[in-house]
């Protein structure tokens, strides 16, 4: 099992036990008189059936409290995915961090910045980076690339799981609509493991059809689900925080709600997206500071039900280059999401939103991934670590540390590392020809792409794998989606 | 300035300067109980809209501001429109766009935006709504006499219903007459070339001066 990082620490709380208390009040309140339009028959009935209130004409649920309560505490505080290797398991929630590396539509250029399909090899170099990389634990379904050199749209994102199950051993995010759900689902019993399946309501107060019909298919096939809310503040949901953490809490448990009547125990994590509207280009904002917020008091609230949070802002971040706003909007996100307890977060690789990918990023984004989960972990206090005796041996000047059985054996544990930073003296920086962390990400890439072995698929898997493609190829090119 | 005439005008700006939609209904009632011409009253009010975008184009206001203005003025259209018909007048306008987001897609905040900032730039707006089946493209193109669609879809896989739009278009003869555009996450020019399509941006104000460069056309 992947260890992910173990957070020591208090979380951060930034709503009183009374403000938390009156979210989750409002939330019921909202899921009651409002409640959720579920555009899809099937769910209507089954909601009919354990007690909601379903208008069958607007398609609207709504929910009554003592259900909303009764799902949450179906939901079990943490859960297991297989992968296709032991080692690579997750157990997800409680006290956990993991990180998923993101998804761009695009390679970016890391010269001119630019945006450009990727190729097939490029979309297997990143599979290999992130199999590589110590802080990436799963990997996303339309990722990392979706707009691919020879790939028509509908089959990017089979071809990118194809691509991860190739080249990594960590778990894979399935995707939903267009019946990906049955490829997918051949797919992992070929490989022999599970996938953590993606639904996501639509703001407002949303469920469109293909997300229902997904919710029935991988509850079938036993996935647990990563369930995600992407409220646009002052778009989608309302401009304030507070409002958009009600609309927020309301879509998750509506989601929360209908998976726990179609699979009583269904492994969730929920997922916070909100942004808040760029008022000026109907974009969103990415990595504001509203985001930030809003994913702190998410993840009290995922706390207080002991579902487990994945916040998916960090890794959306606005600038198109790594540079230094790149680096503090990723480093910022990241770690008020971590400090605040969330069980995943969504960072590695992305460069601008959704639409930028490249794994130079991802390393870079390794030692920030790292950084934040180590101070999770927090520092060890006891007799030796407090080193009261040997201060008195050492005493003042000219008492020295560093000759010491002591430093030998701590230093390296108290500190942390980096992979791709520049830690060089002045003079030593000068003789590399001025070397930056961008310099060392490339270098790394390189090395890992030449060094890393990934634990293949048989060869017997491959076949299947290429098989389950080739139909969908001809699926949909029947359907006339090709 | 006590003349009726003039204050219910003012008042009407009022209300779209105040994105007011209740009293822009209100004033559009009462210019034609005071017989007031209502294409005066549509022009004082894409006056004031014309204000507000420039504000916008400054950094002075902002998105919500266009859509409240527009929005005000919406209200305002129906009662003046009817007016206009009645006088056996025409209402001038920079063209007419249907407006929607494609078969599959249900997101419908980048197509409301656009669809906002269009009305308040001075284009006669048929907004379809959401999960629009191709051949309701093909109607309201038909029966508004459409200088542009413009399609938005937000996710990868419905990107395929905007090509069928393209297709439908051809076959009934339409594609002459039409302008198309495109728009949404999930859209990259590439693809609004591969498809035929005459322009793409994936903004909403961008959106509104690629319509105004189609028009010219």
């Amino acid at each position: 099992m992947l260890r992910g990082y173990v957070r020591r620490i208090r979380p951060l709380d930034i709503l009183t036990q009374e403000q938390l208390d009156q979210i989750h009040t409002e939330t019921l309140e909202v899921l009651e008189r409002t409640g959720i339009n579920f555009l899809h028959k099937k769910t209507l009935e089954l909601m009919k059936d354990k007690g909601c209130r379903v208008d069958f004409d607007r398609k609207r649920v709504k929910i009554p409290s003592w259900l909303v309560e009764e799902c949450i505490r179906r939901v079990p505080s943490s859960f297991k995915i297989r992968s296709r290797e032991r080692k690579s398991d997750l157990r997800v929630g409680g006290n956990r961090l993991y990180y998923l590396a993101g998804a761009g539509m695009r390679i970016v250029d890391l010269d001119t910045w630019e945006a450009r399909a990727a190729t097939l090899e490029e979309l297997d170099e990143a599979s290999v980076v992130n199999d590589a990389l110590d802080s990436v634990h799963i990997v996303a379904d339309t990722g990392p690339y979706t707009d691919i050199v020879g790939v028509p749209p509908i089959m990017s994102s089979l071809v990118d799981i194809a691509s991860h199950l190739r080249n990594t051993t960590k778990v894979t995010i399935a995707d939903n609509g267009n019946d990906y759900e049955t490829f997918h689902i051949k797919m992992a019993e070929v490989a022999g493991c599970d996938m953590l399946a993606f639904l996501g309501s639509s703001a407002p107060l949303t469920y469109d059809e293909a997300t229902c019909e997904a919710a029935f298919r991988y509850s079938k096939a036993g996935f647990p689900f990563f369930l995600i809310s992407s409220d646009m503040m002052g778009g989608t949901s309302p401009a304030t925080i507070a409002g958009s953490l009600v609309t927020t809490n309301v879509e998750i448990l509506a989601g929360v709600v209908m998976l726990q009547l179609i699979r009583p125990g269904s492994g969730i994590i929920a997922g916070d997206y909100a942004m808040p509207l760029d008022m000026r280009s109907g974009h969103p904002s990415f990595c504001d500071l509203g985001s930030a917020l809003h994913t702190v008091a998410f993840n009290q609230t995922m706390r207080r039900y002991e579902i487990p949070a994945f916040a998916n802002c960090p890794g959306m971040s606005s600038s198109k280059e790594i540079d230094v706003q790149s680096g503090y909007e990723r480093s910022m996100s990241t770690l008020s999401a971590a400090l605040s307890g969330a069980n995943m977060i969504v960072l590695h690789g992305t460069i601008y939103g959704e639409y930028t990918y490249h794994p130079v990023g991802a390393v870079l984004d390794d030692d920030v991934a790292s950084w934040v989960g180590r101070l999770l972990e927090g520092f060890e206090m006891n007799d030796e670590t407090l080193a009261v005796d040997l201060i008195d041996d050492v005493g003042p000047i000219p008492g020295s540390y560093l000759n010491t059985a002591h430093t030998r054996k701590w230093w390296k544990n108290e500190r942390f590392m980096p992979k791709a930073a520049d830690r060089l003296t002045y003079p030593e920086w000068m003789k590399t020809g001025k070397k930056t962390a961008l310099d060392y990400a490339k270098e790394r890439v390189k090395e890992i792409l030449r060094t890393h072995k990934v634990t293949n698929l048989t060869e017997e898997q491959d076949k299947e794998i290429d098989k389950i493609l080739k139909d969908a190829h001809a699926y949909y090119k029947k359907k006339g989606l090709l | 300035m006590n003349n009726p005439m003039e204050i219910t005008i003012e008042n009407l700006r009022k209300a779209i300067c105040e994105y007011d939609n209740g009293l822009a209904l209100k004033t559009a009632k009462e210019v034609v109980e005071q017989n007031i011409d209502p294409l005066v009253a549509i022009n004082a009010m894409t006056g004031a809209i014309r204000e507000i975008g420039n504000a916008f184009g400054r950094g002075d206001l902002w998105l919500p501001d266009l859509v409240g203005a527009s929005d005000a003025m919406q209200a305002a259209l129906p009662v003046l429109d009817e007016e206009i018909q009645r006088r056996g007048a025409q209402r001038m306008n920079k063209g007419v766009v249907v407006v929607g987001a494609v078969f599959g897609d249900i997101h419908s905040i980048g197509k409301t935006m656009v669809a906002a900032l269009l009305t308040a730039s001075g284009f006669k707006v048929e907004d379809l709504g959401v999960n629009v089946q191709s051949k309701r493209f093909i109607e309201a193109i038909r029966s508004c006499h459409a200088d542009i669609v413009a399609m938005s879809a937000l996710m990868t896989t419905t990107v395929a219903e905007q090509k069928k739009v393209m297709e439908e278009l051809k076959k009934t003869g339409l594609r002459e007459k039409v302008k198309v555009m495109v728009g949404g996450a999930a859209v990259t020019e590439e693809f609004a070339r591969t498809i035929g399509a005459d322009g793409y941006d994936p903004t909403a104000p961008g959106a509104v001066e690629l319509a105004m460069k189609l028009i010219e056309k």
